[in-house]
């Protein structure tokens, strides 16, 4: 059925861009309507796109068990994680899952003392790992290199109290750095991502981008 | 010294640099030195602001964007905010965009609250998780109680003091992200610039340096940048906390890395200076 795969995700994404497009620049209160109401419906699209995601997330740890593809321990301990916590989650302390979620319990034990100190520990690790590379990788081969090296060594000092300690200057030039040539560059970026969302969206709108549409 | 000693030295196992980094960071909790923290004008714009909402005693939306990971670096700002806002009388309406945050916001909120002895639904309140990002914020400006009818404990908006008055996002004096993603991004697009409230924004370190152009722009009043951002948030509410403990070993770190980048290039330029010297005698 050609129609259900490209004619109407192409009718709609063109109808539908069209309306949100034009709620920008028409001030009148049915357009507003029209907007408030898609507004409310993109939300419940999100909360959709939670459970696609967490469908794809598990087919796709399935299939590596199911192959026995490398590190596929890994996915059978993501399919315990998953159903234990969701099982806990839905069980809601005796009071199921109609009712809000309760306060205390295992499912707050499992994010307290498993979730909350996993993520902690992942961002952490990440210090060293910086620490390393800088060691490495940060050469000034170029002069380019130089002046970023040069640049970041200021901002580095200059973020903590230290900097402050050594000279009062070292912390203005590492502000003076995130306020002129920083924030030129940034805006610079911006206004190019920008661009290029508009582009995207408008050739999206007008059916000439279609891989969103997926393969066959 | 030979060249093969300088790629040893470059090339050294990075186990060594992750002890030399583990060793600085604990050291410097026990190095007893006075560290002054001068608080940023950014930092200052964020208490001035709060300051300006305690003469109306009136209502701050702090929406905390992070989840565990970002928790070390976050979450002190949040306390630092809260403990003003509390101390100086600001009501607190809480929320989350992230769907690990709603706990980390609840626990923070709470201890804080519990400070100053504020009340639940009178001084502040958690209106909790919910998805849509972008779309949300506006939801949230065109009405308040359609977005969020009820708070995270399921009670109804309109029976909380906290929130009977707030019909949209133009009713609440100043909106702050605390956030370890964009969603700083999607207040400020979506919810400042729509509803023209007052933004102000926390964020991770590496998050800072995006923010800066909207500070010029007006867009954002106040920004928070990383832990040292906290620290110095603390200094000014003259309440040193987490953050403030936390400057030790992070300028110690902090040093630690600029002395590795210089040492690693000091090597590197005396190998390639060796590099040069054999090339000549070979040619000669």
């Amino acid at each position: 059925m050609l129609f259900f795969k490209r004619q109407l995700p192409l009718a709609i994404a063109f109808i539908f861009g069209l309306i949100g497009f034009l709620a920008q620049y028409i001030p009148h209160h049915s357009f507003e309507a029209v907007y408030n109401e898609l507004i409310s419906w993109v939300r419940l699209l999100y909360a959709f796109a939670l459970i696609l995601g967490t469908y794809s997330l598990l087919r796709l740890h399935f299939k590596r068990i199911e192959r026995k593809t490398a590190g596929y321990g890994y996915s059978i301990i993501l399919w315990i994680g998953f159903s234990v916590t969701f099982a806990i989650g839905m069980y809601n302390e005796g009071d199921w899952f109609l009712t809000g979620q309760s306060r205390t319990g295992m499912l707050m034990w499992i994010y307290d003392y498993i979730f909350k100190p996993a993520g902690a520990t992942m961002f952490s690790v990440l210090a060293f790992f910086i620490a390393s590379a800088a060691y490495r990788t940060f050469r000034a081969r170029t002069m380019a290199a130089g002046m970023l090296l040069v640049a970041a060594i200021i901002v580095m000092i200059g973020r903590i109290p230290i900097g402050d300690m050594i000279s009062e200057h070292i912390p203005t030039m590492a502000m003076w750095l995130m306020e002129v040539p920083n924030a030129a560059v940034k805006r610079g970026i911006f206004l190019g991502v920008a661009l290029g969302v508009v582009a995207t969206s408008l050739r999206i709108i007008f059916g000439i981008e279609r891989a969103y549409l997926g393969g066959d | 010294m030979q060249r093969e000693t300088l790629a040893k030295i470059l090339n050294l196992d990075r186990r060594w640099i992750f002890l030399m980094v583990l060793i600085c960071a604990i050291g410097a909790r026990f190095v007893d030195i006075d560290m002054q923290i001068f608080p940023k004008k950014t930092v200052k714009a964020m208490y001035d602001s709060i300051e300006e909402v305690a003469k109306n005693k009136g209502t701050v939306l702090l929406s905390m964007d992070y989840d565990p990971a970002a928790k070390p670096e976050l979450e002190p700002m949040s306390r630092a905010i809260l403990r003003h806002c509390f101390s100086k009388g600001v009501k607190v309406i809480g929320m989350t965009h992230n769907p690990h945050g709603q706990r980390l916001a609840q626990t923070v909120l709470e201890s804080s609250a519990a400070e100053f002895d504020a009340k639940y639904g009178e001084d502040f309140a958690l209106l909790g998780y919910k998805a849509g990002g972008g779309t949300l914020v506006i939801n949230m400006g065109q009405d308040f109680r359609d977005a969020f009818a009820k708070d995270f404990a399921n009670t109804d908006i309109r029976s909380l003091p906290v929130a009977k008055d707030i019909t949209s996002l133009t009713d609440i004096d100043y909106v702050i992200s605390v956030a370890s993603s964009g969603y700083w991004e999607a207040w400020m697009i979506y919810g400042h610039d729509r509803y023209h409230f007052k933004f102000g924004t926390g964020v991770t370190g590496v998050i800072a340096p995006d923010v800066f152009p909207f500070i010029q722009t007006g867009q954002v009043t106040g920004l928070i940048g990383g832990l040292a951002g906290a620290a110095e948030y603390e200094t000014l509410i003259g309440k040193p906390g987490i953050a403030t403990i936390g400057m030790k070993p992070q300028s110690a770190v902090h040093v630690l890395l600029v002395l590795f980048v210089l040492f690693g290039n000091f090597i590197f330029f005396w190998d390639m200076i060796l590099k040069r010297r054999q090339e000549k005698a070979w040619k000669r």
